[in-house]
């Protein structure tokens, strides 16, 4: 008897959970869909990959929700998993020489398009010049500049310290600016 | 060197305020994730793709539905994409009027074309799954990706049995089903290969050599290039074109 109520117990509250999380996917996926986009974009996907990509991020959302500490703030943890799809995706190498083209149907229908094409020219030398920085520099880099990701919740993806972490970010900084000076020094001198 | 710092902070600033995705892009990836996990793991994404074709069907000037009309039509929608928007399910609807053939890979009448362009490799179409939440969350993220790619590949095999039976309709369909559901798939490569064979048979060989030059500019490297080339000279001989 107090097994079958254990079990009917167990049963109500996992539809709960089941509904709660169901509940969950749907709030995020609603809330925080233009911070996943934006930062699959910023880390350097292009263009015609983006929305493979995004599917691909919600997917391990939905998949590591159970495992999420709701006492952190999500915004670090979607950083990370965006940040290990899109490293995925880079690394393999199937459709390495597809040549790109911009969809513009993934342009917002809420910018000019004068301001569409300033932001997205600033955006390319923005990514030419993230693209120059080493490997874990570029990590701290869009995390924080980028993605509004604060150091301290960059300790556990980076697996270095914190101290690391600022010592990084302030290079990074001279070496973009640096790099973003050249990038535009040679196309006014060409 | 203040002033090269000054112009990089205002650079990331521009960037930052890049284009905000479109909403047809956030109603399609919740169609394809309400595809993936199954319509009981996301019921809330088939309303935001209802909800963002309500929008769109607003801007496109579906207002004189009438603000109401347009609601029902939102909901009604959220309700069958749930259903609908799984692409074997899609396919297997679509394709009742030719179900066995369509499955087969023993394609009569083989074209040259179409045998020189690889199969995908030989899977067995299944019904639409119905998962639930806990066994999707038990599942690997690998495995709901796999089955992503099991279904690219049945929607291909579809379009390859249809050209086979130079069905172009059912191809056509197909391929627009592969290209909805899964625009930058794994196997977009050989979706656009059998675009071109397509593009052959239905408008001739001319077409079909502009269609070849446009997949040869997007994958210049793709190593189905060769065989589309020998086998277009054959289909152009065989015509007479």
């Amino acid at each position: 008897m107090a097994g079958s109520v254990q079990s009917l117990w167990v049963r109500e509250n996992t539809n709960e959970s089941t509904h709660e999380r169901v509940d969950e996917f749907a709030q995020i996926y609603s809330t925080e869909f233009d911070y996943v986009w934006e930062t699959v974009r910023r880390l350097g996907a292009p263009t015609r990959d983006q929305e493979d990509l995004v599917h691909d991020v919600f997917l391990r959302v939905h998949a590591s929700l159970g495992t999420f500490d709701r006492a952190r703030p999500m915004r670090p943890w979607l950083f990370g998993i965006a940040f290990r799809v899109v490293s995925e995706a880079r690394r393999s190498g199937r459709n390495r020489f597809e040549v790109n083209r911009d969809d513009s149907d993934f342009i917002s229908e809420q910018v000019s398009p004068e301001q569409s094409t300033i932001a997205s020219d600033a955006r390319d030398k923005v990514n030419a010049a993230v693209a120059r920085l080493p490997g874990e520099q570029r990590l701290v880099f869009v995390a924080h500049e980028l993605c509004d990701v604060a150091i301290a919740d960059l300790v556990e993806l980076a697996g270095v310290p914190l101290n690391t972490l600022y010592s990084r970010l302030r290079l990074a900084r001279v070496a973009f600016a640096n790099a973003l000076h050249e990038i535009l020094g040679a196309e006014a001198n060409p | 060197m203040s002033r090269i710092r000054e112009q990089a902070e205002r650079y990331v600033a521009m960037a930052r305020n890049g284009p905000k995705p479109a909403a047809a892009a956030k109603a399609r990836i919740a169609k394809r994730l309400a595809s993936s996990l199954g319509p009981s793991a996301s019921p809330d994404l088939a309303n935001e793709s209802g909800n963002a074709v309500a929008k769109t069907a607003g801007a496109s000037g579906a207002v004189a539905l009438g603000a109401g009309a347009v609601v029902l039509v939102a909901l009604f929608l959220g309700r069958i994409a749930m259903h609908e928007s799984h692409p074997a399910h899609r396919a297997f609807t679509k394709h009742t009027h030719a179900p066995m053939e369509a499955l087969s890979l023993e394609v009569r009448g083989e074209t040259p074309l179409l045998s020189a362009i690889p199969a995908p490799s030989r899977v067995q179409p299944t019904p639409p799954r119905s998962r639930t939440i806990n066994q999707v969350a038990r599942e690997p993220v690998e495995n709901i990706l796999r089955s992503s790619l099991r279904e690219e590949r049945e929607l291909l095999m579809l379009a390859r049995s249809a050209l086979g039976r130079a069905d172009t309709t059912s191809a056509a369909a197909a391929l627009d089903d592969h290209a909805r559901f899964f625009p930058r798939g794994e196997l977009r490569e050989e979706r656009e290969a059998l675009r071109v064979h397509w593009v052959t048979i239905e408008r001739g060989a001319q077409a079909g050599e502009r269609a070849l030059r446009s997949f040869e500019d997007r994958f210049p490297r793709s190593v189905f290039t060769d065989v589309l080339r020998v086998a277009l000279n054959r289909h152009a001989i065989a015509s007479g074109e």
